[in-house]
């Protein structure tokens, strides 16, 4: 049997649970379209409260990315964010997800999550980042345990890495995973937001700092600590305007023993924090360079479909580590006729700086594979002489 | 009626048990069935088929999740007559769901594959490091072989967003394959 097909019958095998989950997954979709409400000053202070953690398996959570996401997807692809974790540099994936405003009295906002280890939600009037439950695999034990390992006949192999896997995940399980939690807060000001929420950290037993100003996001910051033990809880909070007279209040809690882990993975996603003002046609507020992105991309699209392998190549940057193609279909069937093609990804970044690079996309059909929409990514790099195009692909 | 109480029934041996199953299980066998059989009556058949698979098998399982259960077993037997039917799944309406399940396939291939239990526990552990809605799109695409347009409006995404969902778990599931150093 064939790989892919092996794999189609494999599937077959999915938990029960999960099976089942996934043709509830409409209802939760529903419930989950409800607005986010404002929250008073009082009710935002008593959320971020001093709490225990609790691990994520109790907490019942509605995962939601439903309506808004498509749209931030285009306002804020996604993208790489570099960051030193644990003492090592890593260029980590993060995808964006928040709130859009739906009227012109609301503020939304937009942050990029490592989706790879965390997960979004919403409980009531509160956006959850939270991370995700860690599997200990068995590449991680032969990894983590090379020198235990390279003497051990097969069989004793097999076993210990077993047990390595199986006492590890137990430990990773009982670990607190951290999260941020991102309330909004209506008609009080970033400092009285601050000053209250000091005042109500100060009442338990935690040291809690001097309010400071924050860059990243801009606003003002305050940190709690319950002591200085592995395990105890430190908070960090953010407070940024909202542009509407009301506050944005960010809050991530994790133990001390995570803060170069965790704790620098927060810092990196809270600092793409951004205050989402409402806009008829966010499309409209396109930046320089994303003008300059879009005109380059119609013109390299016009000849990535009409076979213009020439023409092509004027828009790639120099040298080009790929094989230039151009559109010959999917499969041996050839191109069929191309229609709805649509461009997405450009967003309102501003000035972007020599050795930037942004990805779009553009979303069309070919007659010849109805079935589905078909996307030409192409990713884009700022040089000195203008943006150039590093990476083009199909995906189906 | 629950599914307690209709599992219940399968064990009594009461024929009552087949009446409740099909009522409230019947659409979603056949709608799986017609997904992969693209004929009705070969549908219908694999629907009657999985009643009598459920009736030889309950017990001595007893299934907590029926739904999930019968919907297994219609899924099998689905395949099963569809390859059955055609003698490669290559000139197939199943060719779009594995062209785009090769997109998971782990680079190494020249080697002996991985054990069908290994290659099970990696794709449920995988699942279960992904989002609801991630997770959710995955499965009813290619366990419940939904079409595009059926989950878009299903899930109230738009086409282009299912598309790149899936894609982009796919992309997923072959790193975390090649990680472990699952071969299939």
């Amino acid at each position: 049997m064939k790989p892919d097909e092996r794999l189609l019958a494999l599937i077959g095998n999915i938990p029960d649970e999960m099976l089942d989950e996934a043709l509830n997954i409409k209802k939760i979709c529903s419930t989950g379209r409800k607005r986010v409400l404002y929250v008073s000053v009082a009710a935002a202070c008593i959320l971020v409260l001093f709490m225990r953690f609790v691990p994520a398996g109790q907490v019942m959570a509605a995962q939601i990315r439903e309506h808004v996401e498509h749209l931030l997807e285009e306002l804020f692809p996604p993208k790489d964010l570099s960051l030193i974790v644990e003492g090592i540099k890593e260029n980590i994936s993060h995808e964006a997800y928040g709130e859009l405003p739906e009227e012109a009295q609301e503020a939304g906002f937009a942050i990029y999550v490592d989706t790879d280890f965390y997960e979004m939600t919403q409980e009531a009037d509160c956006h959850i980042i939270r991370g995700k439950r860690m599997i200990y695999t068995r590449e991680d034990a032969i990894r983590d345990n090379a020198v235990l390992l390279a003497d051990l006949p097969e069989k004793e192999k097999k076993q210990k890495i077993q047990e390595i896997v199986e006492n590890t995940q137990a430990f990773y399980d009982k670990f607190p995973t951290g999260e941020i939690r991102i309330t909004q807060a209506q008609a009080v000001s970033v400092e009285d937001a601050a000053s209250e929420m000091k005042q109500e950290l100060s009442e338990h037993d935690v040291n809690v700092s001097d309010i400071i100003v924050s860059e990243f996001p801009k606003g003002l910051y305050l940190r709690a600590e319950e002591g200085t033990a592995w395990d105890c809880e430190v908070k960090e909070v953010y407070f940024v305007d909202n542009g509407l007279g009301g506050v944005f209040v960010i809050t991530a809690s994790y133990i001390v023993e995570a803060e170069e882990g965790t704790g620098a993975r927060f810092h990196s996603m809270i600092e793409t924090f951004r205050v989402l003002a409402y806009a008829e046609n966010p499309e409209e507020t396109l930046s320089e360079d994303a003008q300059e992105i879009k005109s380059i991309a119609e013109n390299f699209v016009a000849a990535y479909f009409g076979g213009n392998t020439d023409a092509v190549q004027r828009y790639l940057s120099s040298p080009y580590e790929w094989d230039i193609e151009v559109y010959k279909g999917l499969d041996a069937t050839g191109a069929g006729t191309i229609s709805g093609l649509t461009l997405k990804g450009l967003a309102d970044t501003g000035i972007k700086e020599i050795g930037s690079t942004h990805v779009i996309s553009f979303e069309f059909r070919d007659s010849n594979h109805e079935d589905m929409f078909l996307y030409l990514t192409i990713e884009f790099i700022k040089q000195e002489d203008g943006w150039k195009i590093q990476f083009y692909g199909l995906e189906g | 009626m629950n599914d307690k109480k209709i599992v219940q029934l399968f064990f009594e041996r009461s024929q009552q048990a087949i009446t409740e199953l099909s009522l409230k299980y019947g659409k979603i066998c056949f709608h799986i069935a017609l997904n992969i059989l693209k004929c009705n009556e070969d549908a219908e058949e694999c629907e009657n088929d999985t009643y009598l698979k459920t009736w030889n098998s309950i017990p001595p399982d007893a299934p907590m999740y029926l739904r999930a259960y019968v919907s297994r077993i219609v899924r099998n037997l689905a395949l099963s007559k569809y390859r059955y039917n055609h003698r490669q799944m290559r000139d197939s309406h199943l060719q779009v769901y594995l062209s785009e399940l090769q997109d998971c396939i782990p680079a190494s291939q020249d080697v002996e594959a991985s054990a069908d239990d290994t290659v099970n526990r990696a794709i449920g552990a995988f699942l279960s490091t992904q989002d609801l809605t991630a997770r959710a799109l995955f499965i009813q695409r290619y366990f419940y072989m939904e079409k595009i347009s059926v989950l878009s409006k299903k899930f109230g995404l738009k086409e282009s967003t299912v598309s790149t969902k899936l894609n982009r778990t796919r992309l997923k599931l072959k790193q975390y394959l090649e990680r472990e150093g699952i071969v299939l």
